[in-house]
C-alpha cells in the first residue's frame, strides 16, 4: 500500500466524484459501493487507522484494569469533548469510536432487520411519524447488507419480517445457559429463537470463524466480528483514497446555496485543506453529522447547513437497556462468550400501543472477567482504574481461593430493549461554552425519556420477573437503566422539507449534492439494533448517488 | 567490591567500569535486551522468581512460559519493562544484599510486600512499586489468567481473552 493509500499524505485529491465524510460502516459501504462501480472516491476520516496486527494489545487494554474503556480505541481528551444536559447522562465517548472503521470496531454486532411497524408508527398507532419508505423498499437492501457484513442467522424466528434469502451463515447454536431459560419460557408460552449477528459462525469473506475471545465489546482480535474497516479496505482496493486524521471542520456551498463545493478539513500538522467533489456524503454518525451541519452555517443557512426545516439535531434517540440478574440453585456454566445466542421478538408487534415494542435477550452469563479479578489482586468490588489507588493484595494460592469464592457459577441475566419515541426536545446542539482541540463548540447531547418509555419498561420488567419466578430464581436484582449506544434521529427523513432534513433517497432537501448515510436519518427507532438498517440505507443512498453521477 | 560500594556506585548515578563487571548481571541494563525486547538469562531468572511468588502453587513455572509471556509486552513498552525489572533488582539487592532469585519463595514475597507492591495500584508511569505491579506482576498474572492453564484452577475452560473456540459455551457444567 502506498503512503498515499495509507493516509500519510493528507493533501486533498483532485476534484473527486464523491467525498465521503466518516469511515464507519455507513461511510465504508457507500465508498465501497460507489468505487466498485468505477467512481473516484475519497474518504475523510477524523480518527486514526489502527493496525489490525495490534488487536491483541487492544484486547489487553480492554481486560487490564489500568485502562478506561474509551482508551481501548484512544477515545477522549480535548478532541472528543462533549456535554450532556438531559435527564439521562449521555456518556458519548463510550458510545463511539473515531477511527477508520468507526464504532463497529467496538460494537457487539447484533443485526436484526426492523419490523414493518417500525416504518408506520403514525398510521398504525397515531404516534411519531411514518418513514417515507417502508419495509418493502428496504427489503432487497437488507439482504445485500447481510451479505456484505456477513450475518449468521436462522429461520427459526416466527416473528421476523418476511425475507426471501437464507442468511449467509448458520446461526450460532444455543448456549447451555439458554437452555436454563427455555423450560420457563415454554411454560409461559414465550418462543425463544436465534440472534442474527454480523459475526462469523464459519469462515467468511476471508475472515476467521469466531474463536471465542469473549471480548467482542470492545474489540475482536480474530476479526470474526464484522467492522467497517473491512469495507474501507475493499473500497481502497477499488482505488478509493482514505485520508485519516482529517476531521472535517465545515462544508462550503456555492453562491446559490444549492450545492456543496468543498469539505474543509484539518490535518495533524495544523494545515487546513479543501476537498472538492461532485457529490458529498455525510457518514460521521448521528452526533457529528448534525454538529457538522450546525458548524457549517452561512449567511444563506444561518441556522446551519441543510437546516431550513430547523430540525437538524432534533429528535435524538437511543435505545435503553433494561437488565435483570438473578441466581439459580444450580450451576449455570459460566464459560464466557462475548455475545448472546437466544432472544425473543414475541413482544415486538402489537395491535395497540403502548406499551411499545420490546426485544428481550437472554444473556450467556459472562462472569466478571477472571483475569480482571486476578489483576486486581482478588479485589472485584471496586472500579479497576487508575483513580482507584488501593488494589487487592492477594496473589498465589490465596488469589485463586478468593476469586473462586467470588465466582459462584450460579448467575443468570436477561435484558430488554424497549422502544423509544422521537421527541423534538431530545437533541444534539452546539455547546458554545466548551471547545474541542480545533476550537469548535462541542456537541451537547440532551436525552430524556417520557411516559411511553416508562410504561414499556414496566412491561418488560414484568415479563422478566415472570420468567425468573418460573425458574425459581432468587436474589433478583434490577440493574440501573442505561442507554444502548444506538444514536439515531438527528437529521430525519421525510417528504416535507419543513419537517425533515433528507428525502427518501437520503439527499438533503436543501442541497442537491449532499446525502446522509446514517441512523441520523431514522424517523423512529423501534427497539431493534440499528446498524443493519444503517447498512441497508447506505447501500440505497449509494444507488441513488450512482444514478446522479 | 563490597555491597556498600556497589550501592554507592549505583546511587552515584551509574556504576563505573569496574563496578559494572562486579555487579550481578541482573542489575545491568543491557542495550541489546532493551532494543530487542529479549530477556537476558539473568532477566529471565528474576522474572521466573517473581512468577513463582504470584502464581498459584499448582502452576509449574517454567522459564519457557515466562519468557513467552514477556514477549507479549508491546514493542513500545519494552524498554520501560526492562528498566523496571533492572530497577527492581537493584532495589532488592540494595536492601537485602541478594537478588530475588537467590531467596526462598517466601522471602521473595516478603521482599516485594515490603516495597508496598501488593497494595499499590498499577501504573505504567508511576512509582517503582506501581511500575513493578504494571509491567511485571500484572503482565504475568494477565498472561496466566487469560489461558486455560490458570483459569481451569477456577473452573473456567475458556477464559475471557483466550481464543478457546466457541464450543465451550454450549457445554453443560461438568461435575463440580
Ligand atoms: C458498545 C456498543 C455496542 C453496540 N452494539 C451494537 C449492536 O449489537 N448492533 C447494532 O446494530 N449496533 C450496535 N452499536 C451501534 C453501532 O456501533 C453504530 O450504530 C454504528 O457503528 C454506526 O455506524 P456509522 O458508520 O453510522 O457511525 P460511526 O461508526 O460512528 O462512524 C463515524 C465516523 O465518522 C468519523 N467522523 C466524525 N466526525 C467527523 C468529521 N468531522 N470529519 C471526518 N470524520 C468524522 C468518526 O471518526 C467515525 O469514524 C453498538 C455501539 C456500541 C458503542
Ligand atoms: S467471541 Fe468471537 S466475535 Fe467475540 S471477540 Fe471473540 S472471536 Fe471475536
Amino acid at each position: 500500500m502506498s503512503e498515499r493509500q495509507r493516509g500519510g499524505d493528507r493533501a486533498p485529491a483532485e476534484k473527486q466524484d464523491v467525498c465521503v465524510i466518516g469511515s464507519g460502516v455507513a461511510g465504508a459501504l457507500v465508498a465501497y459501493a460507489l468505487s466498485d462501480r468505477g467512481h473516484d472516491v475519497v474518504m475523510l476520516e477524523a480518527g486514526k487507522r489502527f493496525d489490525p496486527a495490534n488487536r491483541l494489545q487492544r484486547m489487553e487494554r480492554a481486560i487490564r484494569p489500568e485502562y478506561h474503556l474509551p482508551e481501548v480505541w484512544d477515545m477522549g481528551g480535548e478532541r472528543d469533548r462533549f456535554t450532556s444536559s438531559g435527564d439521562l447522562y449521555y456518556a458519548l465517548n463510550r458510545t463511539r469510536v473515531k477511527a477508520v472503521g468507526g464504532t463497529t470496531l467496538h460494537w457487539l454486532g447484533i443485526t436484526p432487520r426492523f419490523h414493518e411497524k417500525d416504518f408506520e408508527m403514525q398510521s398504525r398507532y397515531g404516534l411519531a411519524s411514518d418513514w417515507p419508505i417502508g419495509y418493502e423498499d428496504l427489503r432487497p437492501y437488507y439482504a445485500e447488507a447481510e451479505t456484505e457484513l456477513g450475518v449468521s442467522g436462522g429461520t427459526d424466528n416466527p416473528f421476523a419480517p418476511p425475507r426471501e434469502t437464507d442468511f449467509p451463515m448458520d446461526a450460532f447454536p444455543a448456549s447451555y445457559s439458554d437452555s436454563l431459560f427455555a423450560e420457563a419460557c415454554e411454560a409461559l408460552g414465550i418462543t425463544m429463537h436465534s440472534v442474527p449477528q454480523a459475526r462469523n459462525s464459519e469462515p467468511y469473506d476471508d475472515r476467521s470463524q469466531c474463536v471465542g475471545y469473549s471480548t467482542c465489546i470492545p474489540v475482536c482480535p480474530s476479526g470474526a466480528k464484522y467492522s467497517g474497516d473491512v469495507h474501507v479496505r475493499k473500497a481502497q482496493s477499488n482505488g478509493a483514497r482514505v485520508i485519516s486524521q482529517a476531521p472535517v471542520q465545515y462544508l462550503e456551498h456555492d453562491s446559490a446555496g444549492e450545492r456543496v463545493e468543498a469539505a474543509v478539513y484539518a490535518t495533524p500538522d495544523g494545515e487546513r485543506h479543501r476537498q472538492e467533489a461532485r457529490q458529498f456524503v455525510l457518514a460521521c454518525g448521528a452526533v457529528e453529522i448534525p454538529r457538522l451541519l450546525l458548524l457549517s452555517r452561512s449567511s444563506q443557512y444561518p441556522e446551519g447547513l441543510a437546516n431550513t426545516s430547523g430540525v437538524v439535531g432534533k429528535y435524538f434517540m437511543d435505545h435503553l437497556v433494561v437488565r435483570v440478574g438473578a441466581e439459580l440453585d444450580e450451576p449455570t456454566n459460566q464459560e464466557p462468550i462475548g455475545y448472546q445466542t437466544r432472544e425473543t421478538h414475541q413482544f415486538y408487534d402489537h395491535d395497540d400501543s403502548p406499551p411499545g415494542s420490546v426485544k428481550l435477550v437472554f444473556e450467556n452469563v459472562n462472569p466478571p472477567s477472571l483475569a480482571e479479578s486476578a489483576l486486581r489482586g482478588g479485589d472485584t468490588g471496586t472500579p479497576g482504574d487508575l483513580s482507584d489507588v488501593v488494589a487487592g493484595d492477594t496473589w498465589g494460592d490465596e488469589l485463586v481461593d478468593t476469586v473462586r469464592d467470588r465466582m459462584p457459577n450460579r448467575r443468570v441475566g436477561m435484558f430488554g430493549n424497549p422502544e423509544t419515541l422521537p421527541r423534538a426536545e431530545n437533541s444534539v446542539t452546539l455547546d458554545y461554552e466548551k471547545t474541542d482541540s480545533h476550537g469548535n463548540p462541542v456537541p451537547d447531547v440532551s436525552f430524556t425519556i417520557g411516559g411511553y418509555e416508562r410504561r414499556t419498561i414496566e412491561f418488560i420488567r414484568d415479563v422478566q420477573r415472570d420468567i425468573l419466578n418460573e425458574m425459581d430464581a432468587s436474589n433478583i436484582v434490577d440493574s440501573p437503566l442505561r442507554t444502548a449506544s444506538h444514536k439515531m434521529g438527528t437529521t430525519r427523513m421525510g417528504t416535507d422539507p419543513s419537517e425533515s432534513v433528507v428525502d427518501s433517497r437520503l439527499r438533503t432537501h436543501d442541497l442537491r449534492n449532499l446525502s446522509i448515510a446514517s441512523s441520523s436519518v431514522f424517523v423512529t427507532g423501534g427497539a431493534m439494533n440499528p446498524t443493519l438498517t444503517i447498512a441497508a440505507l447506505s447501500l440505497k443512498a449509494a444507488d441513488a448517488i450512482h444514478r446522479d453521477l | 567490591m563490597s555491597r556498600r560500594e556497589v550501592i554507592a556506585a549505583l546511587l552515584a548515578g551509574g556504576a563505573t567500569g569496574t563496578a559494572v563487571s562486579a555487579l550481578p548481571s541482573g542489575l545491568v541494563e543491557t542495550e541489546t535486551a532493551e532494543r530487542q525486547g529479549d530477556l537476558t538469562g539473568a532477566n529471565l531468572e528474576q522474572l521466573v522468581a517473581i512468577a513463582e511468588v504470584v502464581f498459584p502453587s499448582a502452576i509449574d513455572v517454567t522459564a519457557e512460559d515466562v519468557s513467552e509471556y514477556a514477549t507479549r509486552v508491546p514493542d513500545d513498552q519494552r524498554s520501560a519493562f526492562h528498566r523496571t525489572l533492572t530497577q527492581l533488582n537493584r532495589r532488592v539487592f540494595g536492601s537485602h544484599g541478594r537478588l530475588l532469585a537467590e531467596m526462598s519463595v517466601q522471602q521473595r514475597g516478603a521482599a516485594l510486600r515490603s516495597m508496598g507492591i501488593a497494595r499499590v495500584g498499577s501504573s505504567p508511569s508511576g512509582s517503582l512499586a506501581e511500575r513493578v505491579r504494571y509491567y511485571l506482576i500484572n503482565q504475568l498474572v494477565y498472561s496466566l489468567f487469560t489461558t486455560p492453564q490458570g483459569s481451569e484452577l477456577i473452573g473456567v475452560e475458556n477464559p475471557v481473552g483466550y481464543p478457546g473456540g466457541y464450543e465451550s459455551y454450549q457445554r453443560p457444567p461438568t461435575d463440580e
